[in-house]
């Protein structure tokens, strides 16, 4: 409107801006405001006064006095007539170079300072649970594997937790997220999918001694699909497209002892996404591990000890939601013999439901 | 200048000239420099003034424009008009000297006298547009710019009265054209209800 109180608008927009005011009494108001001042605006221009006819000598009188020579240009970089100043602005610029540098090395260190850095407090402190065990306090964080070019989700160190029966609630874990340089790489089918190396910490209770456990993934995601091919649902890239909910009927038999159960992932359902890995212990106990990320974008892994006595502290589990492509959770179970149970689940449209879970099984 | 008449009323051989007196001006001959200075003083007093309007500010700020343009020529590069570069520096310096005597003075800028309102009185005997403006509408035009920000202030000044183009003073001002509507509308905004405040007559200009 404003282009038309200038009078600037081309005939067409003109034309179409009337079709709109003539139906229109808010704006065909404002325009005839706009109008109004937009003219006295322009009414109000005055003369102004002269220039004081010696201006360009004065300039150069105070040229002459402060500036003999105006100074050249060097390297992009216009330098001040005093050599010390200049020599400043070299300094300077070196200065900034080696700054750079150093926040470059301390962005490395920071990736490094991830797995050795002092713990956070949890916001939120669950039930107390006794000392973990050895076997799970020491995990020790691994160096970030470089990007596979197949990126395998990689999910260790899980955190024991006890909470018996918990209803799923996200909680909200401090979480760190540190991202190297993307690869990229196009598969035979025209996708591009971005492969970038994820870092997440998380924060355990202080009262179990777990500082913190910290796992890597390889978080790949689709930066662009080529149009679905029939019959397939279209990709969203990079977002999240399946789902991970108990599939009594597909789950394999227990072929690993003090495994017996499996959720794997099934086709979109809900808006949750993730893996869920469960295991029995011989005395019966059900150690669940789940990684579910919620439509909010809040990633949260969890164990939870469904019954029996087998000390909380020697469960784990742990998990992942890697870019909404990938999802892997992984529980332990320790004691006289430890069983892992890792379920992937993995999100992918181009695959047929059945094959959306893929199950790890190791111990 | 880089103003909507002057730009296409200019004819090659003057760019030619312009670009020869820049370039002895950068080799240290401050003579062209003061060709310079004398080809482009009024364009920029005009400006600095309708900001100031003061003429003993004027005339003083001016002249470090001058002298900064002169200290700073080894960073112009060419690919912008040297009169759209001269006038940056001229509406950079304006802002920030307004900027400065409001926070000292906290008060009106106007010299007694100098003000638009007076300006456009018709007995200042300034310019045939003086007479068609109300009393009230004078009134209302001199608030609703003390009343606006630099930035707004400016643009309305090489809008309205130095009559640049939008893309001009985006050029000039080193924002977009849309921020440069965005501001004209809001100043036309302020006018308006400094009018309504007034109960000056909203028709724009009488006679």
């Amino acid at each position: 409107m404003m282009k038309a109180a200038a009078g600037v608008l081309s005939e067409r927009e003109s034309a179409s801006l009337e079709r709109h005011l003539s139906a229109c009494a808010r704006c065909a108001a404002e325009m005839d405001d706009l109008r109004a001042a937009s003219a006295l605006f322009g009414s109000a221009r005055t003369p102004v006064p002269e220039p004081p006819p010696d201006l360009a000598s004065r300039v150069l009188d105070r040229i002459a006095a402060e500036a003999p020579a105006p100074p050249r240009r060097r390297f992009g970089i216009p330098l001040r007539r005093s050599g010390a100043y200049g020599g400043g602005l070299a300094l300077g610029t070196a200065a900034a170079g080696i700054a750079l540098v150093l926040i470059a090395r301390n962005l490395t260190l920071d990736d490094q300072a991830l797995m050795t850095a002092p713990p956070e407090r949890p916001p939120v402190a669950t039930a107390p649970a006794p000392a973990a065990p050895e076997t799970l306090s020491k995990a020790p964080a691994p160096p970030a594997p470089p990007a596979p070019a197949h990126p395998v989700a990689v999910a260790q160190s899980g955190a024991p937790r006890k909470i018996a029966s918990k209803p799923r609630v996200a909680p909200s874990r401090p979480r760190a997220k540190v991202a190297a340089g993307p690869g990229e790489r196009a598969t035979a089918d025209g996708e591009k999918r971005v492969t970038e190396r994820v870092a997440r910490a998380r924060v355990g209770e202080p009262s179990n001694n777990i500082t913190r456990s910290t796992f890597f993934g390889v978080n790949e995601r689709v930066a662009s699909a080529p149009a679905p091919a029939a019959g397939r649902p279209a990709a969203a890239p990079g977002r999240a497209l399946g789902d991970a909910a108990f599939d009594a009927a597909s789950a394999p038999a227990a072929a690993v002892p003090g495994v017996n159960r499996l959720y794997k992932a099934s086709p979109p359902a809900s808006s949750d996404t993730g893996a869920v890995a469960s295991v029995t212990s011989p005395g019966g106990e059900l150690l669940k591990a789940d990684a579910l990320e919620a439509p909010d974008a809040r990633t949260w892994w969890d164990a939870s000890v469904s019954a029996g006595d087998e000390p909380a502290d020697r469960h784990g589990a742990s998990g992942a939601v890697l870019g909404g492509y990938r999802s892997v959770a992984l529980a332990r179970l320790t004691g006289d013999r430890e069983a892992r149970l890792r379920a992937e689940a993995v999100e992918d449209v181009y695959t047929s439901p059945d094959e959306r879970a893929k199950t790890i099984l190791s111990y | 200048m880089p103003g909507q008449t002057s730009e296409s009323a200019r004819t090659l051989p003057i760019e030619d000239q312009e670009r020869a007196l820049i370039r002895q001006a950068r080799e240290g001959d401050a003579a062209s420099f003061g060709e310079l200075v004398r080809r482009h003083e009024r364009s920029v007093y005009s400006v600095v003034y309708r900001m100031m309007r003061s003429r003993d500010e004027t005339d003083d700020l001016v002249q470090d424009v001058f002298v900064s343009a002169w200290r700073s020529l080894g960073s112009f590069r060419g690919d912008a008009h040297f009169g759209t570069w001269l006038h940056r520096i001229a509406v950079n310096a304006a802002l920030k000297r307004i900027q400065a005597l409001k926070r000292r003075q906290g008060v009106s800028l106007d010299d007694p006298g100098t003000a638009i309102g007076e300006q456009v009185s018709s007995d200042s005997g300034e310019g045939p547009l003086a007479s068609v403006l109300s009393a009230e509408q004078r009134e209302a035009v001199r608030k609703s710019l003390d009343a606006l920000s630099g930035n707004h202030r400016m643009t309305v000044v090489l809008y309205y009265f130095e009559q640049y183009s939008c893309d001009e003073i985006a050029r000039v001002m080193q924002c977009s054209v849309g921020t440069v509507w965005s501001r004209l509308h809001y100043a036309c905004k302020k006018l308006k209800s400094e009018l309504s405040e007034q109960g000056a007559a909203p028709e724009g200009p009488t006679a």
